[in-house]
């Protein structure tokens, strides 16, 4: 029984599939205005570096967002947490361009004194996020973020990912005209490899990131993918390719180089530049973007 | 904990980092007598993950104390926000995480940066290097220490002008946004 047919009849129903999905994404991208974003919290000084870039998006553009943090990171789930629970207690501004190019990046909360220079405004982040209900409700969702997660698995209802929506008002309260809903969630992968981990024993957990992050992007289709830092963000970018190569999501892989590196590039910076995993790399320094001629410097977040 | 107006305080901090060498050069009397000489009046360490106590300044099992030559001195591990001591210091002497040196800088702070020799293959010396450069901190070992932080004069120091994440928003933004239908 010839086999050549039928396998040729299964890769042009395969590639078929791969056309139709592709075409559906595509569509669904250009028809709606908000792009799903995925942001990787390194720990430490990255998560620093990157609430201070999520400063300057606009909100209501860069959503629903999912904040995916290593498993042994503690911090970077309660800073993910405390942003979105101050992005959404600020009041609207129709007057914002599109990015908002003007804010600061302070949060609400803490502003520290500094001049900048755009002026010496002490003004909190401007958002085109609409108000939303009661302060409670966002001190709740900080809350329930800082618990940790279990390490992170595809299901809505999983501990690894939880969805935070701001509730609407209580029914004896009058419904404001347009309650849109500021959500985001919150994943949690397994670090690929450990500080001063051997390479050996580095494969395995690097698979088993893998596959975690695979799960973590297949369920959430991002649109546009923020990294910048060590460890996390290699699996994610990969898994960000294989799932644009399968036309599920159409997954621009964005690497911000820490403030840090002048130089050189971090290992991870290097991967993805040479590889070219990332469709940008921004460097902060312009001795970095001399020596790696594809990278961007767009100035420093700090 | 508001210090007297006349209070001019040196602020050492490692971060959540362990740099024993670094507390352990400035717990010293002639480092001590370096501060006075140079005007300041109170010290204050924020020791991190050292397994060092500061020791030769401080009676044992004290972690304040006041020196004979009037210098006020204290420790302590960490802190919930570094914010308000650093804000109090007239002189910030840091390891050379990112962080801390951002930190002090933001707040137009005389920084002087100590990378830890035991990270030497950490990339952090660069960063230190090139801020020297630029002229807005002074860099130094913790055998310099004591001289860089003698002869330190705030004044020749060039404020860092902060960052701001627009550019790199903005490059995302047209890279995201070029094929979409543009809002009303």
């Amino acid at each position: 029984m010839p086999i050549a047919p039928f396998a040729a009849g299964g890769a042009i129903a395969l590639l078929g599939l791969r056309l139709v999905l592709a075409v559906i994404s595509h569509v669904s991208y250009r028809c709606r205005q908000h792009k799903r974003t995925l942001v990787v919290l390194g720990s430490g000084g990255h998560t620093a570096e990157m609430m201070a870039l999520l400063q300057g998006f606009d909100l209501d553009v860069y959503q629903p967002r999912c904040y995916v943090v290593a498993a042994t990171d503690g911090m970077s789930s309660q800073k993910a947490a405390s942003f979105e629970a101050a992005a959404a207690a600020v009041p609207p501004d129709e007057e914002a361009p599109l990015s908002n190019t003007n804010s600061i990046y302070s949060t609400p909360r803490k502003s520290s004194p500094h001049k900048s220079g755009l002026g010496t405004a002490q003004s909190a982040a401007v958002r085109r996020s609409p108000r939303v209900a009661a302060a409670n409700r966002s001190k709740q969702v900080a809350a329930a973020a800082g618990r940790r997660a279990l390490p992170g698995t595809r299901s809505p209802d999983s501990p690894a990912k939880r969805r935070f929506t701001q509730r609407p008002p209580p029914r004896d309260q009058p419904q404001q005209p347009q309650q849109a809903q500021q959500q985001y969630s919150l994943a949690v992968i397994p670090r690929s490899r450990e500080v001063g981990q051997s390479f050996l024993s580095s494969v395995p957990t690097t698979l088993r990131a893998l596959l975690a992050a695979v799960g973590v992007v297949l369920d959430h289709r991002p649109d546009v993918v923020l990294l910048n830092g060590p460890g996390t963000c290699i699996p994610i970018a990969a898994a960000a390719l294989l799932l644009r190569l399968l036309g599920v999501c159409r997954g621009r892989v964005v690497y911000v180089e820490s403030i840090a590196r002048v130089y050189r590039l971090s290992l991870s910076g290097k991967i993805l530049y040479h590889s070219r995993l990332a469709h940008t790399v921004f460097v902060q320094w312009e001795e970095l973007q001399e020596r790696y001629p594809r990278a961007v410097y767009a100035g420093r977040l700090m | 904990m508001v210090p007297p107006r006349s209070d001019r305080t040196v602020f050492v901090t490692v971060g959540t980092t362990k740099f024993d060498a670094l507390i352990r050069v400035v717990d010293q009397q002639a480092f001590a007598d370096t501060l006075v000489a140079a005007g300041y009046t109170r010290l204050v360490m924020q020791i991190g993950r050292a397994d060092y106590t500061p020791r030769r300044l401080l009676p044992p099992n004290r972690r304040t104390a006041r020196l004979h030559n009037g210098l006020a001195v204290e420790y302590f591990e960490y802190a919930p926000s570094l914010a308000d001591h650093l804000r109090a210091a007239a002189l910030v002497i840091s390891h050379a995480g990112a962080g801390s040196i951002f930190e002090a800088l933001r707040l137009r702070l005389p920084l002087v940066v100590v990378p830890n020799p035991l990270l030497m293959d950490n990339h952090q010396a660069e960063l230190a290097a090139k801020l020297e450069r630029d002229g807005h901190l002074l860099a130094a070992t913790t055998d310099t220490l004591a001289q860089v932080v003698a002869g330190l004069d705030p004044s020749r120091l060039v404020a860092y002008e902060c960052g701001n994440p627009a550019g790199i928003v903005r490059h995302i933004d047209s890279m995201v946004m070029g094929v979409c239908v543009k809002p009303m």
